[in-house]
């Protein structure tokens, strides 16, 4: 008699520890599942948001790089200041175009993409790594630019982010696909280059066809009528000064290396 | 047939096995509300991480339109369409439009959000301070970053400008 309870009672802790361990395990499972998705859940929007934080960047320093590279193109008249036919105009310090010292289409494109790429790579430097992006080393990534038509590109491989996450219940590993990619559309930042060629063939002929006139200055005055520039103009001696500004402002870091916004100024003196 | 039975030893075999009984089927009510407990908090804690990723996901895309805003500023008597990220980035360069900036931001998040902008070296923006860590029991004062909490974003300039919401609820 007594046994036979005795054997209820051990059937009853057996089936109790049975019931007791499926709802353990169910429960640890699902907990573990539950915080899994949510940590991932969480992972997935960082890294979402890294993305937009670091493209918010990356597009704000092409913008900037681009104006910086059209200020010092303008700067040297958009000439090659090595070409020994290029000379200085002493009284102004401005650079004298002739037909064998003027802006050439290749060369202004070249030296684009050379300053826009010291300028871009300055201000990849400066990218901050703080909280979430620290170890990711995004100012490492090596850009190439290409200049067609009127967009420069800027490419770089594909950054693979990843980390590794440590919960109470497992550890594992993540990873993200950075596309680092920026194309930047100049027409859209109202940067032309076509324009410094445009300048002189526009002003070289207005000079011609003015220059025997008895107030030759007024007469190239009213030749000229750029879209996107003013333009002054002064005799000294036999040849024409020209200072042109944009009617745009531009961010640019000045010849003294201050940040300002300004209109980008082109000087030049014209030979007859 | 005569059956002897010891009624009193009988009784304590029934309380005995009674009890028994009792403290089995606590013990079952005891891990099972230990369990629905562990499963319950795993909720919890899921609805938690997924409510401040929706609201943290919403500030960031809000401020990331923000930055992008277009509005149109008068220079020199000229006026000219500009980004809200220019604007802030000029507001370091002229402190003229730093009145403009700052209505702009009231329009865009009133009273709701706790916003910064400031211009910072890239070295300056990671900051260590000291937190307190209990580490068996035992508080420990340790070094830690301190890390940029809400939704961000960097401007280039000279100093990369760091724009920074953070809603006043969550705080």
């Amino acid at each position: 008699m007594k046994n036979k309870k005795a054997g209820i009672f051990a059937v009853g802790m057996v089936l109790g520890m049975i019931i007791f361990i499926g709802i353990a395990w169910y429960a640890f499972s699902s907990t573990n599942k539950n915080i899994n998705s949510g940590i991932e859940i969480s992972d997935a929007t960082n890294y979402k948001n890294l993305q937009n934080t670091f493209s918010f960047y990356m597009n704000g320093v092409a913008k900037l790089s681009s104006t910086q590279s059209f200020y010092d193109i303008a700067k040297q008249a958009a000439i090659n200041k090595e070409n020994s036919n290029c000379n200085v105009y002493s009284e102004k310090n401005y650079f004298m175009w002739s037909s064998d010292c003027k802006p050439e289409q290749q060369f202004i494109e070249d030296l684009f993409v050379e300053k826009y790429n010291q300028s871009f790579y300055d201000f990849l430097q400066k990218y901050p790594e703080s909280g979430f992006e620290s170890g990711f080393e995004l100012q490492k990534i090596e850009y190439i630019h290409n200049l067609e038509e009127e967009i420069i590109k800027s490419t770089a491989p594909i950054k693979v982010l990843k980390t590794e996450k440590a919960t109470a219940f497992a550890t594992y590993n993540i990873s993200y696909n950075l596309n680092p990619i920026i194309n930047l559309n100049l027409s859209e930042q109202e940067i032309y280059l076509d324009d410094f060629i445009d300048i002189y063939h526009t002003t070289n002929l207005a000079v011609q066809e003015c220059k025997e006139q008895q107030n030759p200055e007024i007469c190239i005055k009213n030749k000229l009528n750029f879209k996107r520039w003013t333009t002054k103009i002064q005799k000294s001696s036999s040849n024409f000064i020209f200072e042109l500004k944009t009617n745009k402002y531009f961010f640019f870091k000045d010849s003294e290396g201050r940040q300002d916004f300004k209109q980008i100024k082109l000087n030049f003196v014209m030979i007859v | 047939m005569i059956k002897r039975q010891n009624k009193k030893g009988q009784a304590g075999d029934i309380i005995q096995d009674t009890v028994g009984l009792i403290v089995v089927a606590l013990l079952l009510i005891v891990f099972f509300i230990i369990s629905s407990a562990f499963w319950g908090f795993g909720k919890k804690e899921m609805q938690t991480i997924t409510t401040e990723n929706i609201l943290q996901n919403q500030e960031h895309l809000s401020l990331y339109s923000w930055l992008q805003k277009t509005i149109e500023i008068d220079i020199n008597g000229q006026k000219q369409e500009i980004m809200m990220a220019d604007l802030i980035r000029l507001s370091k360069i002229d402190y003229n439009y730093k009145e403009t900036l700052d209505q702009e931001i009231k329009k865009a998040y009133g009273n709701l959000y706790d916003y910064n902008v400031e211009a910072k070296n890239p070295e300056e923006f990671d900051i260590l301070s000291y937190e307190i860590i209990t580490i068996g029991g035992v508080p420990m004062i340790l070094p830690a970053v301190k890390q940029t909490t809400g939704s961000f974003f960097y401007i280039p300039s000279n100093e990369t400008i760091f724009v920074n919401l953070e809603i006043l609820n969550l705080k």
